[in-house]
């Protein structure tokens, strides 16, 4: 073996004596240069060294990592400013979504009562064709399909709906107004706290090898 | 028998942190603090600056966690924030610490040796602070693109993976470049590897 084609295959070793201790898939060592290495290393004096010199190397970076200071994560913790996404986290919409729901139910139940009264027997059905008429005059209305103004919306809804219906219908415009308000007022309240943030999501960040 | 206690994977973490479990930040935090801190001590050359920026660093990550996209691991992420806010933060002011002699370094930069143990002794005390500054000045000799895997894998403790994915660039280069940065540093501090 000429001295050339030793340094090379001292230098290959030297690689992976450098992955020796790696474990992760792709960087790891493969079981059969792991034998080969140790092969090579019972008989090779200078593998054997460069071994015991890595491993100093690396004790010798891992003393000098500093520690961090005291008391760093509970005074993080306690800055932590509050963040735009809280505003749109599922524990946000847990109460106005709760009180749209009870909302919700008082409507229905109250055009139950009225379908009951006007449609005996389809009381399901009858529900839900008021509130599908309902609906319909509302777009209508929205649409400026409707040729009357607000009153004669109001005329269109009391020839459909009965006062229970009505009120039910009110009742459900209100928690949709309601629900709007306490969004928006969080949604005013988080981004009150928080500074702009620049977007570093991944791939989204700058180039990676920007230099001094 | 006790139960074995599996730890949620950063990526848990995210995903209960945006839940509404807010506190489990803190746990995220014990996780990366060290890492981070001694990253970017490394290319901040400052303790105080090290802590300070890594205080930004979470804060900023905890801003925009919703937008964290689970396909890549949650390491890349924290660390290419870090390493951007670090840019920055040389980019726009020269560090100017005070040093253990007083003499500005090779790049015409004053430097902030490593506090001493003072459970070694007046003699202990000063060979740890030639060894810190030898390190130092091994690691800051290394050119950029060495240095910065060196930091990286051995104060960021990234896997060879997550510094590919980091650097955008092909596992095998990152292997290659970490074995020549670490023979580098091998003959740089040859004086306190030996026996």
């Amino acid at each position: 073996m000429t001295e050339e084609t030793q340094r090379i295959e001292h230098d290959r070793y030297r690689e992976w004596l450098t992955l020796e201790h790696e474990h992760e898939p792709g960087a790891a060592l493969e079981p059969a240069a792991r034998r080969e290495l140790e092969a090579h290393l019972d008989s090779c004096t200078a593998c054997r060294a460069e071994r015991t010199t890595l491993g100093r190397m690396d004790a010798l970076l891992f003393e000098a990592r500093i520690g961090v200071r005291s008391g760093f994560r509970d005074d993080l913790m306690r800055s932590l400013p509050a963040a735009g996404w809280e505003g749109k986290s599922p524990r946000s919409w847990r109460l106005p979504v709760a009180v749209m729901l009870l909302l919700g139910a008082a409507a229905a139940l109250l055009l139950g009562v009225h379908s009951a009264e006007t449609a005996p027997g389809l009381p399901l059905i009858g529900a839900l064709a008021a509130l599908g008429e309902a609906f319909s005059t509302g777009l209508l209305a929205g649409a400026g399909m409707l040729w009357a103004s607000w009153r004669g919306v109001g005329l269109a809804l009391d020839s459909v709906l009965s006062p229970s219906a009505t009120v039910a219908l009110v009742v459900l415009v209100l928690c949709f107004d309601v629900l709007a308000l306490t969004l928006i007022a969080r949604r005013g309240r988080a981004a009150a706290q928080i500074a702009p943030v620049r977007d570093e999501g991944p791939g989204q960040g700058r180039s990676s090898t920007a230099r001094r | 028998m006790t139960p074995e206690v599996v730890e949620p994977t950063d990526e848990e973490l995210v995903e209960a942190i945006l839940q509404g479990q807010r506190e489990r930040f803190g746990d995220l935090v014990d996780r990366y603090q060290g890492r981070l801190v001694n990253y970017l001590y490394r290319l901040l050359r400052s303790v105080e600056d090290a802590h300070e920026l890594a205080q930004e660093v979470f804060i900023k990550v905890y801003q925009a966690l919703d937008r964290y996209d689970p396909r890549y691991r949650f390491s890349t992420w924290i660390f290419r924030v870090a390493q951007n806010a670090a840019i920055d933060q040389i980019r726009r002011r020269r560090i100017k610490t005070v040093s253990f002699d007083g003499r500005p370094d090779a790049d015409g930069e004053v430097r902030e040796w490593e506090p001493a143990d003072p459970d070694r002794g007046p003699y202990g005390a000063l060979r740890n602070q030639e060894r810190g500054g030898a390190i130092q000045d091994a690691i800051q000799g290394l050119p950029w693109e060495y240095r910065e895997l060196i930091v990286l894998r051995h104060f960021g403790e990234l896997s060879y993976d997550d510094i590919a994915t980091l650097k955008e660039m092909p596992l095998g280069t990152v292997k290659n470049k970490l074995f020549r940065a670490r023979q580098m540093l091998k003959e740089e501090l040859a004086e306190y590897l030996v026996d």
